[in-house]
């Protein structure tokens, strides 16, 4: 029923305020402080819903790729606004739900009148469902790529801080690893090792490892190269703070330490090295 | 009584980190001490990241074991991979197809109180390995 649907496209087009508005009214205390959060003002989310109200208006009657485009842009906006500003995506999508809820209260009253074919209200669910949908789904998308991104910066930082070569002296350093060690870190460790060890012109190092939860037989390997690349250039390390139970794990998986320096704490290397209270 | 099962999925290398820090806390909260939460830790590490290295994934998975008269943690190390063609080789100290230290499963025994495993070319590898609570007797 072409003609219904050009009716109803239309009526939902002239009234795309009203039913805008009622999907703010119908939004529920949590998404009103959402968006109060984010700073956006009540006149430009009435625009921005006024905008996609007129498309599922204008989809029941225009071919539905020309529609989809005009939605798409609709949505990369919208979406970097709401990404940007930090609303919740799972309110975001139940948000967009409402608006088929909007869409169908609006003609109930000529559906109890029964004014309508039936096969005319299902053809409105089947032209506005793959639209919400897509809108559903390039959301995701953004919001997806978003936190990629973020858990990337955070990533970085962290390996950032992650190989602090701190010189205490002329030609001593300390490097305090903290955390866990996976073959990335590993190689920075051996990186950054060999590099500020270049830089600062040290002869010793002493590598901390009393903050390194577990020591495998991967870990150990990788301070192994390190302290062995360490002495081609001419640095001695010592190997401090392995806490007695990674002692005895190391002992069960049969890692033999040799010729690496190994010490209880940092004290007792500094002192060995030659530093002493006086 | 086997009971508490949840597993972690090895695919990334960072899920060893993860298999491990989950595996130490429920031994915490089995009741083992910091030397035992150690050793299974390193345990699981070594596991997790031979399936890393060799099958390119599979899976972690731990049980609390609640008997009677005794308490312990079961690791299950399960995988789809080429499988190990020859396992009392691999079961010998230093021995090593990646260029580690070698330590690898022997090592694994010897954190470990049990020590099972099972592997071929169509299976893969699955290793179970148990460690009890230590119990005083007096």
């Amino acid at each position: 029923m072409k003609e219904e649907l050009g009716y109803i496209g239309q009526r939902v087009i002239s009234n795309k305020e009203m039913l805008a508005q009622k999907t703010i009214d119908l939004q529920g205390e949590v998404y009103a402080k959402d968006i109060k959060e984010a700073g956006l003002s009540e006149k430009q989310i009435l625009e921005n819903r006024t905008e996609l109200i007129h498309y599922l208006g204008e989809a029941l009657f225009t071919d539905q790729s020309i529609i989809l485009d005009k939605v798409r842009d609709w949505t990369n906006r919208a979406g970097k606004l709401a990404v940007q500003r930090g609303i919740p995506v799972e309110n975001l999508i139940k948000l967009l739900s409402s608006f088929r809820t909007v869409i169908w209260e609006s003609f109930s009253e000529e559906l109890t009148q029964r004014k309508f074919a039936a096969i005319t209200m299902l053809d409105v669910s089947i032209m506005i469902n793959p639209i919400i949908d897509e809108i559903m789904f390039i959301i995701s998308q953004m919001y997806a790529e978003n936190n990629e991104r973020k858990i990337k910066r955070a990533y970085n930082t962290m390996q950032q801080l992650s190989v602090p070569v701190v010189p205490i002296a002329k030609d001593i350093a300390v490097l305090p690893l903290i955390g866990e060690i996976d073959t990335h870190r590993a190689q920075l460790i051996m990186e950054t090792a060999l590099e500020q060890s270049t830089e600062y012109g040290l002869e010793y190092l002493i590598m901390d490892v009393s903050g390194v939860p577990i020591v495998d037989t991967a870990v150990a390997h990788s301070l192994f190269q390190v302290v062995n690349a360490l002495q081609l250039i001419g640095v001695e390390t010592t190997i401090t703070g392995i806490r007695p139970e990674i002692a005895q794990t190391v002992v069960s998986l049969g890692i033999e330490f040799k010729g690496v320096d190994t010490l209880a704490s940092l004290h007792q290397a500094l002192e060995k090295i030659g530093f002493s209270r006086q | 009584m086997m009971n508490f099962q949840s597993c972690v999925d090895i695919k990334k290398e960072w899920d060893i980190v993860g298999a491990r820090q989950l595996g130490r806390e429920r031994a915490k909260a089995i009741g083992f001490g910091t030397v035992d939460q150690a050793r299974i830790a390193t345990a699981i590490s070594e596991l997790a990241r031979n399936i890393y290295l060799y099958a390119g994934s599979g899976v972690i998975c731990f049980e609390t074991i609640d008997e009677i008269d005794r308490k312990g943690i079961c690791i299950i190390a399960e995988d789809n991979g080429p499988g190990i063609h020859d396992i009392s080789k691999v079961m010998e100290d230093g021995f090593s197809t990646s260029g580690g230290l070698g330590a690898g499963l022997p090592g694994v025994k010897r954190l470990m109180d049990q020590f099972d495993i099972v592997s071929d070319q169509e299976q893969g590898t699955k290793i179970r390995t148990v460690k009890w609570v230590p119990q005083r007797r007096f």
